[in-house]
């Protein structure tokens, strides 16, 4: 027995050695690893190299754990899939058998059924979820926060810095700095007929400290107006300009108490039609 | 200096072993061409590394050893290649079908490419580089166990079939 397999062994190496003979190397060999060396090459060139070299020995090296981990599970029953899936990952010559075995049986992919849709379903997860992520990012930047209902938007005011706003019946809202939101305790002090609306008051506050007051019980579910006062402060309080337009942009702007003394209430009025601002109103009222 | 040192030693490893080199990268992947760029491609890498290598012996070794990883990545590409490419019509042969019938041209060759990729490998580099274990167990990265392990079944496997033609 050990002089025929002393008998292949050296059958082997003889076939082996005269099966090279007939392989020659072209002569220009050194030439063009010269060549290679002289070329520049970048770093990723070099970072690829040396992971595309060590990649298969660390998978190789891998094996033995896994074939471990696969023995102990196969006991277990249940993670044989699992195990099987693992081991066709990392070997490359299981995965090549259970390629073959899959052609010839037609069986799934090795993502099992899941493996026709599973894929796109996660790149879209992943697209939408780096386009929210954009959008937050985007929206602490300029610390102004969008709103899908009507796409009205509310600059932080009196250039006071990042979020200062703070939020009014939903979430999605930011008010400026210094904007009190408030509801009209009665019809006396609203001019218009619909007086379920909340009026917000543009109080200027000496402090950067934002107030927002809840509307009482009369907010409606519509969407609620957005204050917009512009960004320069003058000393006069602004008059009441209402618009026809969307946008309710003639805010008040209420002057900082620079004299301390003098503290005015700036109201703004913002009719809802279909959802949209209509009208805007802006009242300043001497506060006593 | 150490430049300098590692361009010389490519051109002293070159002039002694880049043809066994080139013949053992062509018992695995099967190709001339494939083979001396794979070849070509572990000699630039040794030129990289030879200021922690720093030894002839050592340099051989690291050779060897990226001549068998970059088979490998070469065999695992071209499987991908094969799996998603039409294969052309019989009468069409391929570019390296020449290359491939000349090494099958023995009867233990074309046994020995119907091998494992870790038997071919372990039994090319006992036959054909005379490595012992120790060193084959180096260069594939696998235990000594192990080398004798696919070894055993690698001639197993070729004796049957040698046994089979026959």
């Amino acid at each position: 027995m050990m002089t025929q397999d002393r008998d292949y062994e050296d059958a082997l190496r003889r076939a082996l050695t005269a099966a090279a003979e007939s392989i020659e190397p072209a002569g220009d060999g050194l030439q063009r690893i010269r060549h290679r060396l002289n070329s520049p090459r970048s770093v990723f060139s070099e970072c690829a190299e040396w992971l595309e070299l060590h990649r298969t020995r660390f998978l190789v090296r891998l094996e033995p754990v896994t074939e471990a981990a696969r023995t102990t599970l196969r006991r277990t029953g249940p993670l044989v899939a699992l195990v099987s899936f693992m081991r066709r990952l990392l070997s490359s010559g299981a995965a090549q058998q259970a390629r073959a075995h899959r052609r010839a049986a037609g069986s799934p992919g090795r993502l099992g059924p899941a493996g026709p849709w599973i894929k796109p379903v996660l790149a879209v997860s992943v697209a939408v979820a780096i386009v929210v992520v954009g959008v937050v990012i985007l929206n602490h930047e300029t610390g102004t926060l969008i709103s899908p209902s009507n796409s009205v938007t509310t600059p932080s005011s009196q250039g006071s810095g990042l979020g200062g706003g703070t939020t009014a019946n939903s979430k999605r809202w930011k008010l400026p700095l210094g904007v009190k939101t408030q509801l009209p305790p009665g019809p006396k002090q609203n001019p218009r007929p619909n007086s379920g609306l909340p009026v917000v008051a543009c109080t200027p506050t000496p402090s950067a400290a934002a107030t927002t007051t809840a509307p009482a019980g009369g907010a409606t579910a519509t969407p609620t107006p957005t204050p917009t006062p512009s960004g320069s402060p003058t000393s006069t309080p602004a008059t009441p300009q209402p618009t026809e337009t969307g946008q309710p942009t003639p805010t008040p702007t209420s002057s900082p108490a620079t004299g301390g003394t003098a503290a005015e209430t700036a109201t703004v009025m913002v009719t809802y039609h279909a959802g949209t601002p209509a009208i805007v109103q802006c009242g300043a009222t001497p506060k006593t | 200096m150490v430049e300098w040192d590692a361009d010389r030693a490519v051109t002293a490893i070159y002039s002694e072993h880049y043809r066994s080199l080139v013949r053992l990268a062509a018992f695995l992947v099967r190709d001339n061409a494939t083979a001396e760029e794979v070849v070509q491609d572990s000699f630039v890498a040794m030129h990289g590394a030879w200021r922690r290598l720093r030894d002839t012996d050592k340099a051989l070794s690291y050779l060897r050893q990226s001549v068998v990883n970059r088979s490998r990545s070469v065999l695992r590409h071209r499987m991908v290649v094969d799996k998603n490419t039409p294969k052309p019509p019989p009468d069409m042969p391929s570019a390296e079908h020449g290359a491939i019938i000349q090494l099958e041209r023995s009867a233990v060759v074309s046994a020995l490419r119907a091998l494992p990729e870790r038997q071919r490998e372990a039994l090319v580099l006992r036959y054909y580089g005379d490595l012992s274990e120790a060193q084959i167990a180096s260069v594939m990265g696998i235990s000594r166990g192990a080398v004798k392990s696919h070894t055993a079944r690698a001639m197993a496997a070729l004796r049957i079939v040698l046994e089979r033609d026959s």
